[in-house]
């Protein structure tokens, strides 16, 4: 080929090439302001969008996952106990009676719990003459110790007597649980527990109606789908999958055809419950009439049709991309379609108390003051994304006991890039045995090339690289692996591969709104597991159990007793409790380095009306947000 | 470009004389450096090619310098507070970061720089590796023939068809991303592995063009007459044919330097390239492609470095393959009869030289 043609070509190329990559610009159409205080309009179909389908197909008793426990909560599924829906300056993490007529009667020594039901309340087609009953909720707390099912969070219910004896085949009935009647409720316990009220607003104990064809059935209509119960749901909420109706119980399992509205990992289409009464209902408003889900596609270009009006939202656990939080908050026409909403979720660094150097608390104290926060989080796209966290438990947890308790502080937070902070940093890792020479600097080879597990995305390696250019300051070296998100919670989940420290990208969620959901799984010694393990500082750990999985520390600090101490307390005392517990952990502890209290952001269309954040949820309320007619 | 024939190469062009002046000139042979050099020289493209690449190996020595004495920092330091605004976006070209910064508030010209140093790097490891395995497969191949022919040829042939990509993939994953590497810790991360995974890929096409070269040198009369004259295998394949199989080495070797420049690229956009430690314009490249949109420098300036290099490697070998041989060096059968005689003529000189 001639030369000049060459060059000629390549140019061409590269110039499509650019074209190609550069992106259609925005939309920003004519966007209307949602008038605030006007009465939101019924009617209308939700278009939203989900970049991965929710994790377990639907199954109540086995989905763990914040977007499917948002769609039973807001949409599907009613529970004894449930929640307003609404932010937590209106209530939005206290707890409602919603199937049952009020709070539950406890006994004078803590063990007995008696709930009565509300009369006259109907499933959702093909069950729409069936009334919800006691026995129901019983059954789906059978489905839930039933081992072939392999539920969720099967844990929470250990406290009912009889409950593990049944999930370990040791017993053929739960004895804690009895229906006494068809509307009333009698759950026994083996020790108190003050939470069990939030317990009973989980999707796992939403009520499974008895099967047609074989009443006596001890799973109901969810006999032989162990699998794929999700597909064949039964709803009470006010909204159900579309084809509900053509769900036919009286034939044999393997001859079910599941429900039509719900497409595993492409689509839901919800429509409206045509049993569902709102005048037995106060939590739920209901305003669309339905909503279609599309899952898949890429986070910026969904955001970008968000903008155009293709989609009225991007419901997942995503954030919208940088450009498009610095675009809906600066520009003027988009500025109201933004909402920023604190959540109960935090993120942090982990360190490992059974790995040198991390077996010395001035290390890691002295890593709390070195990490830039801010930093951290303007990586991660700036104070938008979320609060500098000065401890584990998210304040609106503690009733914000611990708004300003920040124990390891520095200027801005940003730790050991400011001098101040990197003095602190070093005069704590003066103390601690590894710094021989007392120079502030770590110098013994144990903080060399230190275990480090990282996540694989852009966002994440750069925050690795901040903390490790921070940590060096001190004389740590990070050795970092990194993996996806999935393959790097399976490396930290195993306690013999002894990781000493994980970069922040790993972070918890409450499962309800009490602080026994932070400290359970991921503090308490006696929650250690062999697999799945998420106390990966390995806090409260036995001798045996160190030396089971191969470390040489066997030595580490509990907080067993200070967790425990709150688990009978209810109320005002039982926050308190928690406080100091929290308090405990940052001060004798020190497992942990707190980062982030994130905050949820989310993008709608022009014509999404009457936002609101549920706080129990820590996302939109669907069955609240209304289309502009 | 018209032909030219065998016998112009050796004589110059006599200036006229004016008529009834001066004695006519002198005629100068020119030896086939000058030849070639002639030739070269007059191809535009290639000497800017060559300007650029000798451009590029400057900044790639002086990278360090740069880090140290011009800028004040090394490639990898995050300047989050400086560079990325408070949506944690990059800012771009600036006073003091002159080609902006990138997605993590890196400086982006260091990290350029620094590019081109692995790029360089793992370009002439594996290349030179390439050539190497090419010309001793290749020499061996077309000399004995026979079985060891049939092998190294049924070798070459699947080593050309296995999944490129694929394998990189699968051996750089197995080996390069655990601390421990592969056999004992033979195979480790780094640029070593990306550059041997590279070169063991195209060591074939060196291969393949060596052993045409030497399937029809074997029966030059010269060689013959080594070997009349009681040299060995050994003897014959470094003195005799080697020597004359320089120029396409040459040329096919420059060739693959794009080739490997991408394909190192390409490994390292995908992120099982060089460590995340050493720059690569490859994996700038993948940070900056959701970036595009509000990060522009993110990608231009990696990429045109790349299309650069990539373009003035091949202006340079095409002008060297032209300036040794217009003609090309494939032949059919008829040619290589026809142009026997001539070739006798050319090859006289290098023969004698050595």
């Amino acid at each position: 080929m001639r030369r000049y043609a060459k060059v000629l070509v390549l140019a061409v190329v590269l110039a499509m090439g650019a074209v190609a990559c550069g992106g259609g610009g925005g939309g920003g159409g004519n966007a209307t302001s949602s008038p605030s205080g006007a009465k939101p309009q019924k009617g209308g179909t939700l278009n939203i969008a989900q970049l991965g389908d929710v994790t377990a197909a639907f199954d109540p008793q086995k989905e763990y996952y914040q977007v499917s426990f948002a769609y039973y909560q807001c949409c599907l599924l009613r529970t004894l106990l449930s929640y307003n829906g609404q932010d937590s300056a209106h209530d939005g993490t206290t707890l409602f009676p919603d199937l049952a007529t009020g709070m539950p009667e406890v006994s004078s020594d803590n063990l007995t719990w008696t709930f009565h039901l509300k009369q006259g309340i109907h499933y959702a087609p093909p069950m729409q003459d069936v009334e919800i009953t006691a026995p129901d909720i019983i059954r789906a707390l059978y489905r839930e110790a039933t081992p072939s099912v392999a539920a969720g969070y099967g844990f929470y219910y250990n406290v009912i007597q009889g409950f593990s004896d049944y999930a370990n085949g040791k017993a053929k009935t739960i004895s804690g649980l009895s229906a006494p009647d068809d509307f009333t409720l009698v759950v026994k316990l083996t020790e108190p527990a003050g939470d069990l009220g939030y317990r009973f607003a989980l999707p796992a104990t939403a009520p499974i109606p008895p099967s047609p064809s074989d009443p006596k059935a001890v799973l109901g209509v969810a006999t032989g789908h162990d699998d794929d119960y999700g597909r064949f749901l039964v709803a009470s909420g006010p909204y159900m999958f579309e084809g509900s109706e053509n769900l036919d119980f009286s034939v044999p399992a393997s001859q079910q055809k599941p429900v039509a509205g719900y497409v595993p990992n492409k689509s839901y289409s919800l429509v409206r419950n045509p049993s569902w009464d709102p005048s037995t209902d106060d939590l739920r408003p209901a305003y669309v009439d339905a909503m279609q889900v599309q899952i898949g596609g890429d986070e910026s270009v969904l955001d970008q049709k968000v903008e155009a009006g293709e989609v009225d939202l991007v419901f997942d656990t995503s954030a919208p991309e940088p450009e498009f939080i610095q675009k809906f908050q600066t520009t003027p026409d988009l500025k109201d379609q933004i909402f920023i909403d604190p959540t109960q979720g935090n993120y942090y660094a982990t360190m490992n108390l059974g790995t040198p150097p991390f077996d010395d608390i001035h290390v890691r104290k002295a890593v709390n003051y070195a990490i830039d926060k801010d930093g951290f989080r303007r990586i991660g796209g700036g104070p938008a994304t979320a609060e500098i966290a000065g401890h584990f438990v998210p304040d609106s947890m503690l009733n914000n006991l611990l708004k300003d308790y920040n124990p390891y502080a520095t200027p801005n937070d940003q730790g050991a890039d400011t001098p101040d902070g990197l003095n602190l940093a070093k005069q704590e890792m003066a103390q601690s045995k590894y710094d021989h020479n007392g120079d502030g600097v770590c110098d013994d080879p144990v903080c060399k090339n230190v275990l480090t597990v990282a996540n694989n995305t852009k966002t994440a390696q750069a925050q690795a690289s901040l903390i490790q250019q921070n940590l060096q300051k001190i004389g740590i070296t990070l050795d970092i692996k990194s993996f996806t998100q999935s393959a790097a919670y399976g490396k930290v989940f195993d306690p013999k591969n002894h990781i000493a420290f994980t970069t922040g990208w790993a972070g918890w969620l409450k499962d309800y709104p009490d602080a026994y959901t932070f400290f359970f799984p991921v503090m308490y010694g006696p929650n250690i597991l062999d697999q799945y393990n998420t106390n990966y500082s390995m806090v409260g750990a036995t001798p045996e159990q160190m030396k089971k999985y191969g470390y040489s520390v066997t030595q580490v600090p509990s907080m067993d007793a200070q967790i425990e101490k709150c688990f009978p307390l209810t109320g005002d005392a039982r926050v308190q409790c928690w406080a100091d517990a929290d308090k405990y952990l940052m001060e004798n502890v020190v497992p942990i380095i707190p980062l982030e209290f994130s905050n949820n952001i989310t993008i709608v269309s022009s014509r999404i009306t009457n936002w609101t954040y549920s706080a129990y949820n820590d996302s939109a309320s669907l069955d609240y947000l209304a289309i502009a007619q | 470009m018209a032909q030219t024939s065998a016998t112009e190469q050796a004589v110059q062009p006599a200036s006229t004389a004016p008529p009834g002046g001066e004695a006519p000139q002198q005629i100068v042979g020119r030896s086939p450096w000058d030849i070639f050099w002639g030739r070269f020289r007059q191809d535009k493209f290639a000497i800017g090619g060559l300007v650029f690449i000798a451009f590029l190996i400057v900044l790639a020595l002086v990278a360090p310098l740069i880090s140290k004495y011009v800028v004040h920092h090394g490639p990898n330091q995050l300047f989050v507070f400086t560079e990325l605004n408070e949506f944690g976006l990059p800012k771009g070209p600036n006073g003091h970061f002159w080609f902006g910064a990138d997605t993590s508030g890196r400086d982006l010209f260091v990290q350029v720089l620094y590019g081109a140093r692995t790029s360089l790097i793992v370009a002439f490891l594996a290349t030179g590796m390439a050539m190497v395995i090419g010309v001793i497969m290749g020499v061996v191949a077309g000399f004995y023939r026979g079985k060891i022919d049939t092998f190294v040829s049924r070798l070459i042939d699947v080593v050309l068809s296995l999944p490129v990509l694929l394998l990189a993939l699968g051996l750089v994953s197995a080996c390069g991303l655990q601390n421990k590497g592969c056999l004992g810790g033979l195979i480790r991360p780094g640029l070593l592995l990306v550059s041997m995974v590279i070169g063991l890929f195209s060591w074939p096409y060196i291969a393949r063009i060596v052993r045409g070269q030497v399937l029809s040198l074997r029966e030059k009369e010269f060689v013959e007459a080594a070997r009349a004259m009681g040299a060995g295998d050994g003897t014959i394949m470094l003195r005799e044919i080697l020597p004359n199989i320089v120029a396409p080495i040459i040329v096919y070797t420059t060739l693959i330097i794009p080739s490997n420049v991408i394909f190192e690229a390409t490994l390292s956009f995908l992120g099982i390239g060089v460590p995340a430690s050493t720059p690569s314009w490859g994996r700038q490249l993948s940070d900056a492609s959701n970036a595009f949109s509000y990060a522009w420098w993110t990608m231009v300036f990696p990429g045109l470095f790349l299309f650069g290099t990539t373009l003035a490697f091949n202006l340079v070998g095409d002008g060297l393959r032209d300036a040794f041989d217009p003609r090309g060096f494939v032949r059919t059968y008829k040619q290589k009869e026809k142009r026997k005689s001539r070739r006798k003529e050319a090859r006289v000189a290098p023969e004698a030289a050595s």
